[in-house]
């Protein structure tokens, strides 16, 4: 069976590479575009994010964290102390504060007890990227903590006498801004935000005539021919879709290898970023294949996904980096926005594989269940 | 004794209310080929479909050297569609090597069979040249070559030369013709009595969804005992011709009555002796003969008396 997989597979991507559109749509299109919205925006924007820190603890702890951070910034990330902690929504809502780190109230309290220190971070949807930095920032408090709790830890087993005094060490350590200040540096390049974003909207066209190729080929005559050979229908299906996949991840890959070594776009972690680049291309081939198994011909299937992927793209933020009202309600349901959030977080917030996982998470299952779904209906109607 | 290579029992097909193959029997042994005939939608490629493993029969049996069609033994079929079934953006090297690998051929086998059946039809000079630029004709000889390559003990050709110059065609029948002598057994698929006249051992005439009719060439044509045909050239519109058909289908030992380019085709038996009452009906009717035509009985006329109409209706 998987010997035909790979040959029907093999197949559609020797035809592939040989049509030219492909080239096109997949690889310069969206280099092109994400050049000329580069320039429009210039070769890259800092960051001008503004992080409220809201010490709502008002602790010696909570303290220094506080001072720590508003004594840092730069790189277009500047930190603020909020006046009026109980009303730090409103803040943001307010514009006052791009996203804000809350200190709560019992955090030095947690800390030397030993429990978990939860730090909260308030964001608004319209501002994806200072949420990130935010929950970056946090991140790095929330680890350097564990230090403290570590150092103590390992006082105590060291015959240290008082564990608070250890805790007290860890603390008057040099404050953990020196740590966020590594890990919220860095540039938003618009170039690794629109590649992406337009890369994934060609693909729903790439993928899209790929899925459609199982009723061209049927009307054709290669798909019948097909089966009249020993070949059972689910290697043509499962073959149909490799074939698409590895099309789609090679595009993906390739805008994200021109627009890094050419450009200086740097779109963050690597391993990450394939990992997006392949959850995205299956959440894409999944929908491409609902799309294709559920619509009545060829040309309404056509028509379906321009309109469904002009629909994505605009929801997910691929025109627009930010978006509001109920479009920012929408884009977290979107494979455009779960993905371009993915990017984000691996690009401007230098994030790691660990921290995208639940995007990646949500693609794959995406497109598992809508592939699923779709290549039940494309055997009722094409392999029947 | 060794069975049929095909052998068909009873096929039944429905969709919805139409019964596309209705009780269809029929064999074909090693080395023969038999000829499945009839009009558009009568049922051929639906039949075919069945045999080749793409549909299933809501009734009736479909055995291959005494077995049924397993999706394993369908290597022993190979398939020409009536469609150029090949990727036009290929070319025929790659057309033949990709279908020949999922008929689980590799290697030196698998390029000694390209080459073979290449030259078979007469396509080595353009092997690698891709689909999309070769005639019609070359194309369905292609789509053939694709159908041989993995030596299948039953070819079927689902109406191989639809929309081919003569030339072609001709160079597709003597292919097809030359395979009988190799042992394949063939199962051709056709609405021109010719190539049925012409290639086939044995014929199954079929119409909507039926056989009607089955044997060799000869034996068809002795179902009409001394029946011709008469055909008759005039001069006179469509209106007052159809006038003179209802007159001549009213005439004794007239068995059907069909329209030709500028007239009326008659069968009967004794036709010669059919022209001068024939004639003084024309006159009749105001309408001059300008030529009569007697034609010996062919599978035409076969198809007519059986049916009442014209293999191309």
């Amino acid at each position: 069976m998987w010997r035909d997989v790979w040959l029907i597979s093999n197949n559609g991507l020797r035809r592939s590479v040989r049509d030219r559109s492909i080239l096109i749509q997949g690889l310069l299109a969206p280099v092109v575009m994400a050049l000329v919205v580069g320039a429009a925006f210039g070769a890259g924007f800092s960051l001008d994010v503004t992080v409220g820190v809201a010490d709502e603890d008002g602790s010696q702890t909570s303290g220094q964290i506080t001072q720590g951070l508003t004594g840092s910034g730069g790189g277009g990330i500047a930190f603020s102390t909020v006046s009026d902690p109980q009303d730090v929504d409103a803040a943001v809502d307010a514009g006052i504060y791009d996203a804000v780190v809350v200190l709560p109230a019992g955090l030095e309290a947690a800390v030397q007890s030993g429990s978990p220190a939860a730090l909260e971070v308030v964001g608004s949807a319209t501002d994806p990227l200072a949420t990130s930095v935010a929950e970056s920032v946090a991140a790095g408090v929330a680890a350097n903590l564990q230090t403290a709790r570590v150092t103590a830890a390992a006082g105590t087993t060291a015959s240290v006498p008082d564990v608070g005094i250890a805790v007290q060490k860890a603390l008057s350590e040099p404050p953990p801004i020196a740590v966020e200040q590594g890990q919220v540096e860095g540039t938003f390049s618009v170039m690794a935000y629109f590649a992406p974003g337009i890369a994934m909207l060609f693909l729903f066209f790439i993928i899209g005539n790929g899925a459609r190729s199982i009723i061209a080929e049927r009307a054709d005559g290669t798909l019948p021919r097909i089966l009249a050979a020993p070949v059972q229908p689910a290697s043509v299906l499962i073959g149909k879709t490799l074939g698409v996949m590895i099309v789609g991840v090679s595009s993906m890959t390739a805008v994200w290898l021109i627009t890094w070594l050419l450009f200086g776009a740097s779109w963050g972690d690597p391993l990450g970023v394939f990992l997006v680049i392949v959850a995205a291309v299956t959440a894409i081939a999944g929908i491409s294949l609902l799309i294709t198994g559920l619509a009545r011909t060829e040309n309404q299937a056509d028509a379906l996904t321009t309109i469904i992927a002009l629909l994505f793209a605009v929801a997910g933020g691929t025109f627009f980096y930010g978006v509001s009202g109920a479009l920012a309600s929408i884009r977290p349901f979107t494979p455009n926005g779960l993905a371009l959030s993915a990017f984000v977080d691996l690009s401007a917030a230098q994030a790691d594989v660990a921290e995208v996982l639940p995007q990646i998470l949500l693609l794959l299952g995406l497109g598992i269940g809508t592939a699923l779904i779709g290549l039940a209906a494309l055997r009722n109607k094409v392999l029947a | 004794m060794d069975p049929s290579v095909l052998q068909v029992e009873n096929l039944v097909k429905r969709f919805g209310e139409n019964t596309a193959v209705d009780k269809v029997s029929f064999s074909i042994e090693a080395g023969q080929t038999y000829g499945l005939l009839g009009p558009n939608g009568a049922g051929k490629t639906t039949t075919i479909s069945i045999i080749a493993g793409l549909l299933s029969a809501d009734a009736g049996d479909v055995a291959l050297l005494g077995e049924a069609v397993t999706p394993a033994r369908k290597t022993l079929i190979g398939l020409v569609p009536q469609d150029i079934a090949l990727y036009p953006d290929l070319s025929a090297k790659e057309n033949l090597r990709f279908f020949g690998r999922l008929q689980n051929l590799t290697g030196a086998e698998l390029r000694s069979r390209m080459d073979q059946v290449l030259e078979v039809v007469g396509l080595r000079d353009r092997a690698d040249d891709h689909i999309d630029t070769y005639s019609g004709g070359m194309k369905r000889r292609a789509n053939i070559a694709v159908g041989l390559l993995h030596e299948p003990r039953l070819l079927i050709l689902d109406e191989p030369t639809v929309g081919v110059d003569p030339q072609s065609r001709n160079s597709i029948l003597e292919a097809v013709d030359a395979l009988g002598g190799s042992g394949m057994a063939v199962l051709y698929t056709t609405h021109y009595m010719e190539e049925a006249e012409r290639l086939c051992d044995r014929i199954g005439i079929i119409d909507q969804g039926r056989l009607i009719a089955e044997g060799t060439r000869d034996e068809l044509v002795n179902r009409l005992g001394e029946q011709t045909t008469v055909s008759f050239r005039v001069n006179a519109g469509h209106q007052t011709i159809q006038s003179w058909r209802d007159e001549l289908s009213g005439l004794s030992q007239v068995t059907a009555v069909k329209d030709i380019d500028s007239g009326l085709a008659v069968v009967a038996a004794r036709g010669a002796a059919l022209i001068a009452p024939a004639v003084q009906s024309a006159q009749a009717c105001g309408i001059d003969v300008v030529g009569i035509e007697v034609n010996q009985p062919d599978l035409e006329a076969v198809f007519l008396d059986l049916t009442g109409k014209a293999l191309r209706d």
